[in-house]
């Protein structure tokens, strides 16, 4: 069954390719839907991994997460989201986020007599970037406003990706 | 291609330094020595006993105040007398407060304008000068001690801390308290292993108080401050350190999320705790004179 899906995927593929060649038409392939990145700074904290799914041209689901451990301080972080290209221009993009972020953060005790303590909490993320991508390779950066249990803060990051 | 390589040496360095991380911590340095065995250019300055001494009441009104460098001591007093809170104060800590040579301490001439006496104890030198601590009374001082505070290492403004404890002679009551100053760019974890040492061992009743420069946030190499993670877990380190010394049966002066700080944030980096005697009333008080503003409790002496 994969097997017939898979040969069929593959015609059907050629058969464009066929008719643009035809044609004397150069096609570009459409930029893939999926996208892997790693990103400094920004949504899930110091850093971050993300995916990234395309649901429309203009208009992606995305999830990244980060754990790190900060002069023992432990921290995870996660965070779906909605991205939205605002505007295009060849290879750049104007783009909105707007997501959910949680964190969890342990702070283990390094002396004798106290616990040490540990808390989780949720919030918001809105963020405005700009983004330049290749056919394989997407370069962004980012300003944000999170806000959550401790109030809210400025932030930013920059990330870089990979559409297979 | 030459170039390179004399470059790789430093960036050998580099990456060893983004590996292995460039924040360290030193054990606990040593135990409470007796402040007026200090010698050199750290020695600790002790004023004379008050030459009128209070009458101690049924309670005792303790403030602490970052005067960062006390550059204009008179004005500082000023400041505190004027105040309708801090006038009556019988103790002040303070931090941040210098002196040089070829004149008298800013503490002396800070205590001598309040009718006070005093200690210095310095924690660093600072120039031609030194950078300490303070302890200022109505009432006689004695048993001052001071205690070096492990030591971090950090790419940004490293610097040795201190505390300095003595008991505040109250007629036939003593009052053990111990003035601090920490570190800023430190983690939760670091500014609890640099405060350990000054609380672990002390009696009661006893005072902890200072700057304890619990700023909200976690740093990444003692340099980036996570401020969007903080926001979002709202877990300041001042929560933290109020955590750790609950957890000694200490009575803190002010919640978390009063400013003692004078920038547009909520951050609490001073306070007063207490353990044995009872907290009656506290406060901040907005003066001039400081980037900080001074904090001040009272305490039901019998």
């Amino acid at each position: 069954m994969r097997v017939g899906i898979l040969v069929a995927v593959l015609s059907s593929a050629s058969v464009a390719r066929a008719d643009g060649a035809r044609a004397g038409v150069e096609v570009e392939d459409p930029p893939g839907r999926h996208l892997v990145y790693a990103e400094l700074l920004g949504k899930a904290g110091a850093y971050g991994v993300g995916y990234e799914l395309a649901i429309t041209p203009r208009l992606a689901l995305g999830f990244v997460a980060s754990y790190l451990v900060i002069r023992e301080q432990q921290l995870a972080a996660a965070s779906p989201y909605l991205h939205a290209t605002l505007l295009r221009r060849g290879k750049h993009a104007l783009f909105g986020e707007l997501g959910a972020v949680l964190v969890h953060s342990r702070i283990p005790s390094p002396v004798m007599g106290w616990d040490g303590m540990s808390d989780t909490g949720g919030g918001g993320v809105a963020a405005l970037g700009w983004e330049r991508a290749s056919r394989h390779v997407v370069l962004r950066a980012q300003g944000s406003v999170l806000v959550g249990e401790g109030g809210g803060a400025p932030w930013g990051g920059f990330a870089i990706g990979f559409r297979p | 291609m030459g170039r390179l390589r004399d470059r790789l040496p430093a960036v050998r360095a580099l990456a060893l330094v983004a590996l292995a991380g460039c924040v360290s911590i030193t054990e606990d340095p040593g135990t409470w020595e007796p402040a007026e065995s200090i010698t050199g250019e750290l020695a600790a300055e002790l004023g004379p006993v008050p030459s009128t001494i209070a009458i101690p009441r049924r309670v005792l009104r303790v403030a602490t105040w970052n005067v960062h460098f006390g550059a204009d001591p008179e004005d500082l007093a000023t400041q505190i007398l004027g105040s309708a809170e801090l006038a009556s104060a019988d103790v002040v800590m303070v931090q941040e407060i210098e002196a040089y040579p070829g004149e008298p301490t800013r503490t002396r001439r800070l205590a001598e304008a309040l009718g006070m006496t005093w200690v210095y104890a310095p924690a660093r030198v600072e120039g031609s000068g030194t950078h300490g601590i303070a302890m200022l009374s109505r009432f006689p001082l004695e048993a001052a001690a001071v205690r070096r505070l492990p030591y971090v290492d950090q790419p940004i403004r490293a610097r040795n801390r201190n505390a300095l404890a003595a008991e505040v002679v109250l007629g036939t009551t003593r009052l053990r308290l111990v003035n601090l100053h920490l570190d800023v760019r430190i983690g939760p974890v670091d500014r609890i292993r640099q405060l350990h040492p000054a609380v672990v061992d002390l009696g009661d009743p006893v005072v902890v108080g200072g700057d304890f420069n619990t700023n909200p946030w976690a740093w990444v190499e003692a340099t980036v401050p996570l401020t969007g993670t903080e926001a979002i877990v709202g877990m300041e380190q001042a929560a933290v350190i109020d955590d750790y010394l609950f957890e000694r049966d200490f009575e803190g002066a002010i919640p978390v999320d009063t400013a003692t700080l004078r920038v547009p944030l909520d951050v609490r980096i001073d306070n007063l705790y207490s353990r044995g005697l009872p907290i009656l009333a506290s406060g901040v008080e907005h003066v001039d004179g400081s980037d900080h503003w001074p904090v001040w409790f009272d305490l039901a002496l019998d």
